[in-house]
């Protein structure tokens, strides 16, 4: 059995034929190409697979696709899609924030949607925030101070970060 | 061949109900459950994420009916449960991470009839019980503690259908969730537990809940400990005793294991610190 | 005060913040790891095991499977198209199944579903053996024998005379004065033994590769997830049976690897390659999370057994030690693994006599390997341990008998290595005292404690070494390629890996620096082995201390061509000529004029050498000093130079459900030279939540050889919730070794950490800590 499943993602309207016991991280990597969502775990564990779907965190590996017909999924590829950094991927970088750069999408994604739902967080929330999302290499530190930044505007958003 | 179908009303959902039917709400249960070996090539699989009927918490009378497919971050903000029963709310807030909590559903969490569930103390706490509707569209309602029979396995018969969790308001009671895990995120509770106290006004003990999970096959309320307190102030020689009580309580039922060695001094600690800070 | 301070540099980019410069591809998701690439016509490839062990495999039934439609490939280990041994010690393919990770047949298919379908649909016959599983096991007399190349005990010593499970490679001896006479003048002599488990790198991606003929070339390419693209072409040319030269090894950005990324995916891609010839199709490799815990090397599980002995003033006199690692089934690591634990096995401490015997066994289980330390946070968890014991038997503060016994200038180690660099260990563990309030601490928490029985709190310094580079464990030798290109902007390559650590910023700024450009002009080309020369590995946190001394000679020397080229031009000579943002200046007018007319572009200098044809380009090798040292005693030089390390670790433990709160990490790092003062932090900040790891929650669990927590639900990794306060203080001292004067950072920034938690754990309950990691369990077994 085969279905078509139509959703949005990173503001497109797409179709794609899925089979139902799919995985929404599979049709993200294997059948749209989006190859920043990354596999870490499959398990819903480690955060690398976090999209953002209807305005919320959801781990994509442990996500039906088929259940996302007529939903909004974001992927890292739509913060710079216009050519600009998101200040949260600029404060990233200028923060020392990411090593080997396998759980950085997801981390990124968890650090946007946190702010875009309480905007202005304290430590402890911003540890909350990101805490389905797991690095071995930072050790969580850099990240936390890089979503601070973020919170504190130091970024101002839409066209101060050039690519 | 697997069958799909991802209905829209509660109507289309029971039309879709065939013997092999297999639910997913979420996903984060099923799809680890798939990665692990359970084969969905023959099943019907119905999906329960587009019923915009089986989301949400409504207000009944002396409660709350959260229904099936409301997600574990939904009862982490929702303001009648934070107000009519917060340790509900705090239970759900410790379920594994903000992805998890986001897509995970209180229907699957109680579905699933694991052991370690986080929610499940805080609702047997509040008098939970499922609501169950079968293919014929017939409700029945049923205790929690009845509803999970043991790890993985409930009473929910292939015909039917969770609906909806029925809770009682427990404004007026003072109420603390406790966790054990490895870990302050992404933890599998190694023993959780729930309580509630009511006073009267000379101190004495109105009513009195208390609840301990992942210490046995299915979360227990201990119902006839709590009614041996009605009537008595909570004194240290008193909490020392219930708390013993429970703890062997526990013990007898499990049997020695390797794990009781930790758990059953553990839940004596516990359930003692939890009722001393009660009184404070 | 050697505390490093970031108007310390006398340099333009060395001790400089610059940012990473792989940085923009990781955040946006643009960079491609192994597993992120698909070829046309690619099949997925897949392994069968089975779930006992060990085991002689007496059938493998691939009926089922072969009907399935989409299954193009099936090589199972009686095929005649299998090759089974590789190179090292590890099986492609075996009928004799000895630990979890063997693989008993492989399969291709056009996809992964596929793929899962026909690895479950085939059938395994097979008979278990008895196995052996845990050190104690493997030394017993009559235990079975796992491996033909396996040795006795005799006396005590490893012995080829006598068959047993013990890699007799992996034997390594300290013999330094003589104990029995040490131990006859101390006044108190203690003996304690500690274990530790075994515990997985854990790194985010799993293994991944993918193997398939370049027509370009006619080479076969494997593009890896490899931590050491050269020793991964090893395999790729084993397996493919082709020469070296056919074989092309491109490394993909890593996503983590701490040691791990070795041998598994060597045989990984050895595989992948046997697929890829069966079949003439690129095949693709993914490890599932599951398949990386059961198949990739592990941090040894090791057993101590220490002795030491002090006057009681508390000066160490004697130490004595046997140290047995659990190798595994197979093991190509353990035997240079042990050589460093051996080194190191007497602590950061001047003891005049010292004799310890470090060996490994086999064990039917997975194999011990590399893990960002390579036997250091084993050997410090236990050496620190005895030292917080001693400080107990004498009465003593713990951090004066450190103080009383650490290498200094002029102290022998225990191989008997003369140290005649500056070692700043103590004022570093000053510094440390200090800043956290120690002492006031300590005796504020043992008053605390004596009037709590619920929350205990507990306060820990621990010091340590670590030798820098290789050492004599192989030859610190690397090469490094720069070009120059006409627009002024350069092109380096090397051979060792951008492993996530930082590699790739560090050596563009060792670059950048003498010639004077800035971090902008620099290309790093990721490693290519058919476009540079084998360097080495990139372990043992080699990579800027030894591995950049090729780039940066061969930094200075292209510098040198280009400065000649710009006195001619300038007409001023030579020793005048300064180099800062891509411009070549008079000295006179630098700094302070340095918009000046006087002035040539690196740019237009770089333009004018293309069409006067003259050098751009410079290959330098770099091959230091040979250590002597000798292996029989364990005497002689060990490391060319050391990276000193002081870390103090505050716990708060709830004695009722054996819950530790780790409240703050203090880390003191000698870093010889500060090369990038972020990413250093970087390194420290995980070395310190990796480490806590360790401490607490991480240990693979098994059952006869079968791992139970084969994934991040119940192998329990640090999240961002569990980061306690952590404060870092970063060190300079002199040092003659080291690009520009670095030393080690990645491995010292977690090697002590588990070590002072644990001893902030002992300290908090009055008990030894005698095994990691302190679960909720072990904490309470240790309140009476």
């Amino acid at each position: 059995m085969k279905l078509m499943l139509n959703m949005t993602i990173n503001n497109e309207k797409i179709s794609v034929e899925i089979e139902p016991d799919s995985r929404l991280l599979d049709v993200l990597r294997d059948d749209l190409g989006l190859l920043g969502t990354k596999e870490g775990c499959g398990v819903g564990e480690c955060g690398a697979c976090t999209v953002i779907i209807d305005g919320k965190t959801a781990n994509s590996c442990v996500t039906l696709a088929a259940s996302m017909e007529g939903c909004d999924i974001k992927t890292i590829e739509y913060l710079s899609k216009n050519g600009k950094l998101h200040p949260m991927q600029k404060s990233f970088i200028d923060n020392s924030a990411l090593q080997c750069g396998f759980c950085t999408p997801g981390f990124v994604l968890s650090g946007v949607n946190l702010l875009e739902r309480n905007p202005n967080p304290t430590e402890e929330e911003i540890k909350e925030g990101i805490s389905g999302n797991i690095c071995r290499c930072t050790g969580y530190e850099q990240i936390v101070k890089a979503v601070e930044d973020v919170r504190d505007e130091k970024y101002i958003k839409d066209g101060a970060c050039d690519e | 061949m697997l069958n799909y179908f991802r209905p829209k009303t509660i109507k289309e959902c029971l039309e879709c109900i065939t013997d092999d039917r297999v639910y997913i709400a979420g996903g984060t249960d099923l799809l680890v459950e798939m990665r692990n070996g359970h084969d969905l090539s023959k099943k019907t699989l119905i999906d329960l994420s587009h019923i915009p009927e089986l989301k949400g918490v409504k207000k009944i009378d002396g409660g709350l009916e959260i229904m099936a497919c409301t997600s574990h971050d939904d009862l982490v903000l929702n303001k009648d449960v934070n107000k009519s029963l917060k340790v509900l709310s705090d239970a759900c807030r410790t379920v594994g991470s903000p992805q998890i909590r986001n897509m995970g559903t209180i229907g699957g969490s109680i579905g699933t009839a694991s052991p370690a569930s986080d929610p499940m103390p805080a609702l047997m706490l509040a008098d939970g019980s499922a609501v169950i509707i079968n293919k014929k569209g017939e409700i029945r309602e049923e205790k929690l503690e009845k509803f999970v029979v043991k790890p993985g396995i409930t009473t929910l018969k292939n015909d039917e259908l969770i609906l909806s969790v029925k809770v009682k308001s427990l404004e007026d009671y003072k109420q603390s969730f406790f966790k054990i895990g490895r870990r302050k995120a992404l933890a599998i509770a190694r023993l959780n537990f729930a309580m509630a106290i009511l006073k009267n006004k000379d101190n004495t003990i109105k009513d009195i809940k208390i609840v301990v999970g992942a210490a046995l096959p299915v979360t227990k309320r201990f119902y006839d400990i709590e009614k041996q307190l009605i009537g008595k102030k909570l004194t240290e020689k008193i909490i020392e005793k219930i708390s013993k009580d429970i703890s062997d309580q526990v013990l007898e039922i499990a049997g020695p294991r390797k794990s009781s060695e930790y758990k059953i001094p553990v839940i004596k600690n516990i359930i003692s610190r939890m009722l001393k800070d009660m009184e404070v | 005060m050697s505390l490093f301070e970031y108007t310390s540099s006398k340099y333009n980019l060395i001790g400089k913040d610059i940012k990473r410069v792989d940085g923009l591809e990781k955040v946006t998701g643009k960079a491609i790891y192994a597993a992120d690439l698909y070829k046309k016509n690619m099949l997925y490839g897949g392994n069968v095991r089975i779930k006992e062990y060990p085991a002689k495999i007496n059938k493998v039934n691939i009926d089922e499977a072969i009907k399935i439609p989409g299954v193009v490939e099936i090589i199972t280990c009686f095929d005649k198209k299998a090759k089974k041994h590789s190179w090292a010690d590890y099986c492609y393919l075996t009928d004799e199944v000895k630990f979890c990770g063997d693989v008993v047949a492989i399969v291709a298919a056009e996809s992964k579903k596929t793929l899962d379908k026909a690895i479950k649909s085939i059938k395994v016959e097979y008979e278990l053996q008895e196995g052996v599983y845990t050190i104690e096991d493997a030394l017993k007399e009559d235990a079975p024998i796992i491996r033909e190349k396996g040795v006795g005990l005799v006396d005590g010593i490893p012995s080829k005379d006598k068959k047993g499970n013990i890699f007799r490679d992996s034997y390594y001896p300290i013999r330094k004065g003589d104990v029995e006479e040490g131990f006859k003048k101390c006044d108190v002599i203690i003996e304690r033994e500690f274990t530790v488990p075994f515990i997985d790198q854990a790194y985010i991606e799993p293994e991944a590769c993918i193997v398939y003929h370049d027509p370009k070339d006619g080479s076969i390419t494997g593009e890896a997830s490899a931590q050491n693209p050269f020793f991964t072409r090893r395999y790729l040319a084993d397996a493919s049976d082709c020469n070296m030269s056919e074989a092309r090894l491109i490394q993909r950005t890593l996503g983590g690897s701490f040691g791990g990324k070795e041998e598994g995916v060597g045989v990984q891609i050895g595989r992948a390659a046997m697929l890829h010839k069966a079949t003439g199709r690129p095949v693709k490799m993914v490890n599932t999370r599951e398949e990386s815990l059961i198949d990739s090397s592990k941090r040894h599980a090791i057993n101590f057994k220490y002795k030491i002995g002090a006057t009681k003033e508390g000066k160490i006199l004697a130490i004595e030690g046997t140290l047995v690692a659990n190798c595994g089934a197979y093991n190509n690591q353990t035997q240079f693994m042990n050589w460093r634990a051996s080194v190191h096995s007497a602590g950061v401490y001047e003891i005049p006599n010292v004799k310890t015997d470090t060996y490994g066994v086999f064990t039917n289980n997975v194999h011990g390997g590399a893990m960002r330390g390579y036997s250091s946070p084993q050997v410090i968890f236990a050496q620190e341990q005895l030292m917080n014991e001693l400080a107990r038997a004498l009465d003593m503060d713990s951090v004066e008998l450190r103080r009383k016994n650490i290498i200094r200038q002029n102290s022998r180690t225990a191989t008997n290595q003369l140290i005649t660099e500056e070692v700043i260990l103590e004022e570093m563990m000053d510094e440390l005292l200090k800043r956290t309030d120690y002492y006031n601490k300590k005796k504020e928490y043992e008053a605390f404690n004596k009037n709590s029985a619920k929350i205990k709190k507990g306060i820990n310094l621990v010091s340590s070494f670590r030798g820098a580079g290789l050492g004599a464990e192989g030859v610190d030798a690397n090469g490094a390629f720069i070009q120059a290109t006409e627009d002024g902007s350069v092109i380096i390559n090397t051979g060792l890996a951008e492993n996530g650590q930082g590699l790739q910023t560090a050596y563009a700024q060792i670059a950048a620096e003498p010639l004077g450009i800035t971090i902008d002009k620099i290309h790093f080309h990721s490693v290519d082995t058919h476009a540079i020369a084998d360097s080495g590995m990139t372990v043992a946190s080699r990579g800027t201390t030894m591995g950049a001394q090729s780039m940066k000679l061969a930094a200075e020397k292209l510098a040198m061509l280009f400065k000649e080229h710009a006195a001619e031009k300038l007409n001023i000579s030579i020793d005048r000529i300064a180099c800062k943002d891509n411009y070549f200046y008079d000295i006179d007018d630098f700094p302070a004029n340095y918009r000046s007319e006087k002035r040539a572009s690196f740019k237009d200098i770089c333009n004018e050498r293309l069409w006067d044809g003259k050098q751009m380009a410079v290959y330098e090798w770099f091959r230091p000093a040979l250590n002597e040292y000798d292996h029989h005693t364990g005497q002689g030089k060990a490391f060319p130079t050391y990276t000193y390390n002081a870390c103090i670790a505050e716990v708060e433990i709830d004695t009722e459900i054996g819950e530790i709160k780790v409240k703050k990490v203090t880390s003191g790092l000698d870093c010889g030279r500060v090369i990038n003062p972020n990413m250093i932090k970087g390194q420290m900040f995980g070395g310190i939540v990796m480490g806590i790891g360790y401490a607490i929650t991480e240990e693979i669990e098994l059952n006869k050889g079968k791992i139970l927590n084969d994934n991040f639900d119940s192998y329990i990794l640090p999240t961002s919730m569990d980061v306690p306060e952590m404060d870092l203080v970063l060190f300079e001292s002199e040092t003659k070794e080291g690009t520009f004067g670095a030393k080690s950072i990645g491995e010292p920034s977690t090697e002590a950490v588990a070590a002072a938690i644990a001893g902030s754990v002992g300290h908090a309950l009055n008990k030894n800590v005698n095994h990691l990691p302190c679960s909720l369990e072990s904490i309470l077994k240790y309140i009476d």
